[in-house]
């Protein structure tokens, strides 16, 4: 990477492997910094509260505490960010919303909750409130309008829990704001699509959007675009990956050791955080509840929503599928017989990771054996 | 259930539910009649008011369980593409619809259903719902399994008379609009006209009839020793529960309450060496029920108290029938978190086992269900903490492959004699 991208692309690497610091920042300036879990949360609501967004994903982290009252078959991370909690390392925050948008997400909200009436997090100890955003998924009317409400409520709680009132102009601008974020995605997506660069780097781009406040953010990847954006790569495996989530960089990064690229993701990170906020007739609030609520990945969306997926295996120069299900997988594994028959329909040979792959030395032998096929 | 039932009534109901689901494939096949398939946690009220028959998920999973046909199920999807940490206990009817055993497919098979109904409770369900619906070519009508941030712990102080206190009234509105959607369905699949005086009805039937479990779980929690093996009360609780509010349902639960009387009074035991009383906590294993009862000869310790039976009492009942689609509304919206999540369940397990006498809790953590295995160490602390020892035993309710009898034998045994004293 020539040095002024490296330059431009170091506060977002920074970012996504220091998940907090600029949360920790903004607090130490007095700043209120709202914290949520998942995809689904309207950041837009946060902002236009005035308040500083920081998505809590976490990398790594103890279960001291989460051991003794969270079952360790649950995801590790719902562990850590109990466990982070309870300890105290998320007092920075004003307010921690925690969708309804994952079975995972639920648990951890009710999990929270009982910790805090057992006395085991207490807010008069410090720890953050919680509000639970119980946003449907289902695609219907009666659940867009009781997510409309909820959503409603979600922005009274944060201009609340921030020392605003709701603003709709305010909200019109945070809109624009994270459609410009989009729209920038959007843009390091086409350069993924159209040549061979380093998703490894796209990836954590991306990702370092959830970590820093939105307007620094897309700055920041505005800025490295400008400067050529990610890494070319000489030409190997073009990869689509697919399943659960990787909430960490290791699967993308072995990947391109390995002499292969991962040029696009369906799931929370990487490119379909491109996918721009529509405008609704209904009305700024509406715009971003259905966008939420329909528009960004969710496992809970009903009935499921494959036509990116689709779109994605016609592609000429995608040459496989990556479906990830790592343990403790229970969701994404009942989509795999029927993504594997579309992938194999589109001529797309596939692997099944059923590895951690945060441990890059236990997939590794998986992958390789499966380049190897590809380049034969 | 083990092999020595007691009661009298336990032996009826085994031969009726094989009758009844014959009765029901023959009405299928020959007349055409509509029948769903539903998860238990979903308004089976409404199916039985509009006389829609249901077969519930789950007990189809036990049925397999116990005539030991889970693993090649399971083997079937897991060749199939599934893999092996997917959830079983919802799944396995899917599995005996997609695979064929031939002669050996329980009881014939269930039979072609015109309608699927699931509460979105974990993220798998409509996968998994879906999918079947698919492969029968029925509709699948999904409920929505909002959240809530009201949590009260005490509910069974509620759910009787306070039920509309129990979660936000915008989680039963939305709940409410989504049962009368499902009405519309049942209209058009029975060809009757719904009637809220006739659910008005049906739910003052079921009032009775968990009235008489609520007189069961007091005599059997207040007998000097346990008169009825767990394995008998969920045996005779379940069957009229998935019948519930029907005329056979009523009288059944009559039936288990006056015999249940009948031997307090007599002063029959369970287990007449007993010396220990211990709580099952969790969903039943159902590929080796006989579980319950194995420590009774060695031990003296008898299975007294599984939630099935409570659970009706404390859950089903609601007075103040004016709006009773709303009443019916908040069972449904809320059920399957009082069961499994804090705070209720804690809280309620230990309220049970101190009514209960209980010496110590085996709990059952479910690693094939991680939406039932939440919470259950919620539930440990809170019984360690009212002083009631606890014991975890790894299973899945219906998968028995990787089911090692004796090491949980040996570990529920240690537990009796090194916590239980």
């Amino acid at each position: 990477m020539s040095s002024s991208r490296i330059d431009a692309y170091e506060p977002l690497r920074g970012a996504y492997h220091d998940r907090l610091a600029a949360a920790r920042a903004a607090h130490a300036q007095g700043a209120p910094v709202i914290g949520y879990v998942g995809n689904t949360v309207p950041v837009e609501l946060i902002v236009a509260a005035g308040g500083v967004p920081v998505r809590i994903a976490p990398e790594g982290g103890s279960t001291a505490i989460a051991d003794r009252y969270v079952e360790t078959v649950s995801d590790l991370d719902l562990r850590w960010i109990f466990d982070a909690y309870c300890r105290g390392n998320l007092d920075l925050l004003r307010l921690l919303v925690v969708p309804r948008s994952t079975e995972t997400q639920h648990k951890l909200y009710l999990s929270l909750r009982e910790a805090q009436r057992i006395g085991l997090a207490s807010p008069a100890d410090g720890r953050p409130p919680l509000w639970l955003y119980d946003l449907p998924h289902t695609q219907r009317p009666t659940s867009a309008a009781y997510g409309l409400e909820r959503t409603r409520a979600l922005w009274e709680a944060l201009a609340q829990a921030c020392g605003t009132a709701c603003d709709e102009a305010r909200l019109r601008e945070a809109i624009a704001l994270m459609n410009r974020q989009r729209a920038a995605v959007a843009r390091l997506q086409a350069l993924r699509d159209g040549g061979s660069v380093s998703g490894h780097e796209a990836l954590v781009a991306i990702g370092a959007l959830r970590f820093l406040p939105p307007a620094e953010g897309v700055q920041r990847l505005e800025e490295w675009l400008a400067a050529g954006g990610p890494t070319p790569r000489s030409d190997g495996p073009r990869l689509l990956l697919r399943g659960v989530p990787a909430e960490h960089d290791r699967l993308h990064a072995l990947v391109e050791s390995l002499g292969a690229v991962i040029v696009a993701e369906d799931g929370d990170w990487g490119s379909r955080e491109g996918a721009a906020c529509a405008d609704m007739p209904e009305g700024l609030l509406a715009t971003v509840a259905h966008h939420h609520a329909s528009t960004v990945p969710c496992v809970r969306r009903h009935p499921a929503d494959d036509s990116w997926f689709e779109q994605q295996l016609r592609r000429a120069d995608i040459d496989a599928v990556l479906f990830h299900l790592p343990p403790p997988d229970d969701v994404h594994g009942w989509s795999y017989p029927s993504g594997r028959a579309r992938a194999e329909a589109a001529g797309k040979p596939s692997l099944r990771l059923r590895t951690d792959t945060r441990d890059a030395e236990a997939t590794r032998p998986a992958i390789a054996d499966f380049l190897a096929t590809l380049r034969r | 259930m083990a092999s020595d039932k007691q009661l009298a009534c336990t032996a009826s109901v085994g031969e009726r539910q094989k009758a009844w689901f014959g009765e029901l494939r023959r009405a299928v096949f020959e007349e055409r009649r509509p029948y769903a398939i539903v998860n238990a946690d979903t308004p089976h009220d409404l199916f039985h008011v509009m006389d829609v028959p249901v077969v519930t998920n789950q007990w189809w999973a036990a049925v397999i369980a116990a005539k030991r046909l889970s693993h090649e199920y399971l083997d079937g999807l897991n060749a199939m593409g599934f893999h092996e940490d997917l959830c079983r206990y919802c799944s396995i009817g899917m599995a005996s619809s997609l695979i064929d055993l031939g002669e050996r497919t329980p009881w014939g098979g269930l039979p072609q259903a015109s309608l699927f109904c699931a509460r979105l409770t974990c993220d798998c369900m409509q996968r998994v719902f879906q999918q079947w619906a698919d492969h029968m070519g029925a509709p699948f009508v999904a409920l929505e399994a909002p959240g809530s941030a009201v949590l009260p712990a005490n509910w069974w102080e509620l759910s009787r008379h306070r039920w509309a206190e129990l979660c936000e009234p915008e989680r039963l509105d939305l709940a409410v609009t989504e049962l009368r959607a499902l009405i519309v369905e049942l209209e058009r699949l029975s060809g009757r006209t719904w009637s809220d005086d006739a659910l008005r009805a049906f739910l003052g039937r079921v009032n009775q009839q968990e009235e008489c479990f609520e007189e069961a779980r007091t005599l059997i929690a207040q007998a000097p020793r346990c008169p009825v093996r767990i394995g008998e009360q969920i045996t005779n609780v379940m069957a009229t529960q998935w019948h519930r509010g029907s005329e056979w349902a009523l009288n059944h639960a009559r039936r288990f309450r006056d015999e249940v009387r009948e031997r307090v009074q007599a002063g029959v035991a369970a287990c007449p060496g007993e010396r220990k009383r211990l709580m099952w906590i969790g969903a039943g294993m159902w590929h080796d029920t006989g579980f319950y009862s194995a420590f009774e000869e060695s031990h003296g310790a008898v299975f007294t108290w599984s939630m099935y039976l409570p659970f009706g009492p404390d859950w089903y009942i609601r007075y103040g029938l004016d709006d009773p689609l709303r009443a019916l509304a908040s069972r449904v919206v809320t059920m399957n978190e009082v069961l499994h999540n804090p705070p209720y369940a804690p809280a309620w397990m230990v309220r049970e086992a101190q009514a209960n006498r209980i010496d110590g809790a085996v709990v059952l953590m479910p690693t094939g269900c991680r939406p039932a295995a939440s919470g259950t160490l919620f539930i440990t602390a809170a019984l360690e903490r009212a002083g009631i020892p606890t014991h975890l035993i790894e299973s899945d309710m219906v998968d028995g492959r990787r089911w090692n009898r004796e090491a949980a034998h040996a570990g529920v045994a240690r537990f009796i004699e090194e916590r239980l004293g």
